[in-house]
């Protein structure tokens, strides 16, 4: 391996433009009209021009009539303005042979069995430490076959010059609510997220046109997709609609304060949602973060459960109360934001007029049979929880005043002899270091971890001699939660990321780091509240360091745990295991979590 | 995601053996009932079971196959299938003590890669619960790099300047320095034991007696310095002794084929008809 440095010149952020065919002329063009046209340039920087966003975070998109812009469930990165002609967006959910789905790309087996010969000699090689001009990805070009068949069969809403979709996704990092496609000839302006928060953070009303739009259109699409708001009538839906409000507590940059604050000092640092022994003036539906279930004990709170999308709270008083006006029931938990929750609250008038009607008589039973259940364990000092409520956990662990709790709404089963006990201290710990935000978690169970490092050395053997992931992590008795990247719901490390080098898959959904735009700011890496992004000198071929040209430092690149995303079978680690102590867990399904703690 | 307990795995296991042996059982009273010596078939199944025990060396080396199956169905397999051997050796030896170097050789290398895998299973079990119960977790690499620092530390807070404790520096040079500065014995590494800890802690309490409340803070620091240097000594000695353990495991292993290959081609050679 050659030991003398190499000195290139330092990848920049716009090296890889979003569009190549974006030019100073269409720059020109597009501030001439709105919203460009009101905005005031000269709050931008120098550095980061209104121009040289629209010129390198923007690109023109052309579409003939039914080519698809946004389909539905794919996690897009960029928000669309339409400059001429119309799209369509498509109200209901279409089958996915309609929208070209493309399942994920794997190596063949030779080309797998081969990677033992083909591996580089130095660690962290590169072959090229940038991105070509002119070699950024592309979509494939899906457009719909049977236009008029998809406009016959589904509902869908025009959009027209001047308006804009996709931002909801492409800010929230979640996946795209509907299916958008050109109706007839259409232009489109497409931003990528990093150009849109910055014209965000200098147009402050370019921000609330989005703010608006994004409360509008989440709300209409959330409340249509809650399943116990499916038997509302069609008269009583947009009634529910005008009256439900749109909540944000927390803050969309959680992980800056995470890191900062004592972990026993976190709950109390949580914005209250619902207070327990107060009122229960809505039903709450969470439409994307992380809320906390607690109750009262001695001086604290114990934490019951995590509530996340798609999870509703406060079901249960309500139906009570509306059942029983003569003697109402309090809120029986508290509800607390956890790193930040956007919630949606229907007025009690609403639900008790529009939603419990339409409730069969057996669920109007069991909630407010768990209410009175709930009322009575909180005198004896135990606390069960809501059955529809919550990913759960156990109660105090004497069997006389337990009451076993069922997990909730995300894929448990709730038929009896299911129920299944958390231990709360684990789940405490989950929540208070927001390990519960994992889709892929990697959990080491150190009873039967020999410390073999076979994980590791899979791991390894799939990245060309680098592993991407540390076998070591936070600790919660014989469990250990190691530093691989759990490709989060709420991928904080995407929020800051210049040139959007770290995305996620649109396919798959997973967070992955494109290396060849990575341009080593460390901005991923610091912002990941786990630790999980490592940051690695890179070296050409010959092994020899490349350095910056102007800074003579080492060139850096952000590096984490991929899935195996280009391997056969998908992670290595778990595979390679042999003592049934190594596994990739969603925090989403505490059911599998528990079944698998409790082997 | 499903996920079997371990007793069902393990009931299911037992009763495939069960099944296993009983049809091997039977094959080999056919055989016998044939007339043919039965050692032959035993042979070939033997080596052929070794070569296959073997082939989960391999398959660790082709982590990015999903079709050669997980390492753990492999574990499995390998700790049954082995534990199989061993009759399946006996019947072959016929239930009598092999003369001549060759057979005697290859008997007792497979007796001793025998009990050195049974000695595995026993240690794999128990090893990690022991380092589990250990407050910190420590990668086997790193252990020397945290020593020194565990060992600068307590230096630092001895010596310390600031402190000027003539009592403390020369305590710790009487009895903590050797403790931080040098390996533990190979005594301690297959045998670990807490007995010093618990010998220098007592010598740390019976300090207290001669110590100025400063000096007694940075006593009881360096008391948990010793606590942690016997965490990381104990974490080093128990990670060693299974990567030893694997390291003869798999070496011996390889002799055992050598020599059985080299027993079949003379077995094969001077059969007879």
């Amino acid at each position: 391996m050659d030991e003398q440095p190499v000195v290139v010149e330092r990848p920049q952020r716009w090296e890889a433009p979003f569009g190549d065919q974006m030019t100073r002329m269409d720059v020109d063009a597009l501030l001439t009209i709105p919203p460009f046209r009101d905005m005031d340039e000269s709050r931008f920087p120098a550095s980061c021009s209104l121009r040289d966003v629209l010129l390198n975070d923007a690109r023109i998109v052309e579409c003939n009539n039914g080519d698809i812009l946004i389909r539905e469930g794919d996690y897009g990165n960029s928000a669309f303005l339409i400059l001429d002609g119309a799209v369509r967006v498509v109200l209901e959910s279409l089958p996915p042979a309609t929208l070209g789905r493309q399942s994920a790309r794997r190596p063949g087996w030779v080309r797998a069995i081969a990677q033992i010969w083909n591996r580089s000699a130095a660690p962290e090689s590169r072959h090229q430490v940038r991105q070509q001009r002119g070699a950024a990805a592309s979509g494939a070009g899906v457009f719909l076959q049977d236009v008029p068949g998809v406009l016959d069969a589904h509902k869908t809403l025009r959009l027209q010059r001047g308006e804009m979709f996709g931002e909801l996704a492409a800010l929230s990092r979640t996946p795209r609510t509907a299916t958008v496609f050109s109706d007839g000839r259409c232009v489109a302006l497409e931003i990528r997220w990093q150009g849109l928060r910055d014209i965000m953070r200098r147009a402050p009303e370019f921000k609330h046109h989005v703010d608006k739009l994004y409360r509008a259109n989440s709300l209409a699409t959330h409340l249509r997709e809650t399943p116990m708001l499916s038997r509302v009538s069609a008269e009583a839906l947009p009634q529910l609609v005008a009256a439900a409000e749109f909540e944000t507590y927390g803050s969309f940059d959680w992980y800056v304060e995470h890191s900062r604050t004592p972990t026993p000092a976190r709950l109390a640092s949580e914005p209250l949602i619902a207070a327990e022994g107060h009122y229960p003036n809505g039903l709450l539906l969470i439409r994307s973060g992380f809320a906390r279930l607690s109750v009262r004990q001695g001086s604290g709170h114990r934490t019951l459960a995590y509530l996340g999308k798609g999870q509703h709270f406060g079901l249960a008083e309500l139906t009570q109360n509306w059942q029983n006006p003569a003697g109402p029931v309090a809120i029986l938990q508290s509800l607390r934001a956890v790193g930040y929750v956007d919630v949606i609250r229907i007025p009690t008038a609403h639900v008790e007029s529009f939603v419990l009607p339409t409730l069969e008589s057996a669920e109007i039973e069991q909630l407010v049979a768990e209410t009175r259940r709930s009322r009575h364990f909180a005198l004896a000092g135990e606390h069960p929880v809501s059955s529809n409520s919550a990913h759960a956990a156990t109660t105090a662990p004497s069997a006389a005043t337990t009451l076993p709790v069922s997990f909730g709404a995300l894929g448990s089963s709730k038929s009896a002899g299911s129920e299944r006990e958390l231990e709360t201290s684990l789940l405490e710990f989950l929540v208070e270091t927001r390990i519960m935000n994992g889709t892929q978690t990697l959990v080491v169970d150190l009873d039967r971890c020999t410390r073999c490092d076979d994980c590791v050395r899979a791991c390894e053997a799939g990245h060309d001699g680098n592993p991407r992931f540390i076998r070591t992590g936070p600790r919660h008795g014989s469990f250990m939660f190691a530093n691989a990247c759990m490709h989060c719901v709420d991928p904080v490390c995407m929020i800051g990321c210049p040139t959007g080098a770290i995305a996620r898959d649109s396919v798959t959904g997973n967070v992955l780091i494109n290396d060849a735009t990575c341009i080593g700011c460390q901005t991923c890496a610091n912002s990941c509240p786990y630790d999980n992004i490592q940051m690695v000198e890179i070296r050409d071929p010959k092994g020899s360091l490349l350095l910056d040209e102007q800074t003579q430092q080492p060139i850096l690149k952000a590096t984490k745990c991929d899935l195996c995303v280009d391997q056969l079978g998908g992670p290595a680690c778990q595979r390679a295991c042999p003592h049934d102590a190594l596994v990739r867990i969603d925090m989403q399904n505490l059911d599998s979590l528990q079944a698998w703690v409790s082997r | 995601m499903t996920v079997r307990s371990f007793t069902g795995r393990r009931r299911c296991n037992l009763m495939l053996v069960a099944v296993v042996a009983i049809t091997g059982w039977i094959t080999l009273q056919a055989n016998v009932a044939s007339l043919r010596p039965p050692s032959r078939l035993t042979g070939w199944c033997l080596f052929a079971v070794v070569l296959f025990l073997t082939g989960f060396n391999v398959r660790k080396k082709l982590p990015f196959l999903p079709a050669l199956g997980s390492a753990a169905l492999w574990m499995q397999t390998h700790i049954y299938l082995a534990l199989l051997s061993l009759p399946l050796f006996l019947v072959h030896l016929g239930m009598r003590i092999p003369d001549g170097p060759l057979e005697t050789s290859l008997a007792l290398l497979f007796s001793i890669v025998w009990s050195s895998g049974l000695y595995g299973l026993y240690i794999t079990r128990v090893i990690p619960r022991q380092l589990a119960n250990l407050q910190r977790e420590v990668i086997y690499e790193r252990i020397p790099a945290i020593r020194r620092r565990v060992s600068e530390r307590s230096r630092q807070l001895a010596m310390s300047a600031e402190l000027a404790s003539p009592t403390i520096a020369a305590f710790y040079v009487d009895r903590l320095l050797g403790f931080f500065e040098r390996p533990r014995g190979w005594f301690y590494r297959v045998w670990p034991s807490s007995r010093r800890q618990r010998q220098l802690i007592t010598y740390i309490r019976d300090l207290q007696r001669y110590c100025s409340p400063d000096e007694q803070r940075v006593a009881w620091q360096l008391a948990d310095l010793v606590r942690e240097k016997e965490d990381l000594d104990y974490h080093h000695a128990q990670q060693w002794k299974l990567k030893s353990w694997l390291f003869l495991h798999v070496g011996l292993t390889y002799s055992l084929i050598l020599v059985a290959l080299a027993h079949a081609v003379l077995a094969e050679a001077f059969r007879g008809f």
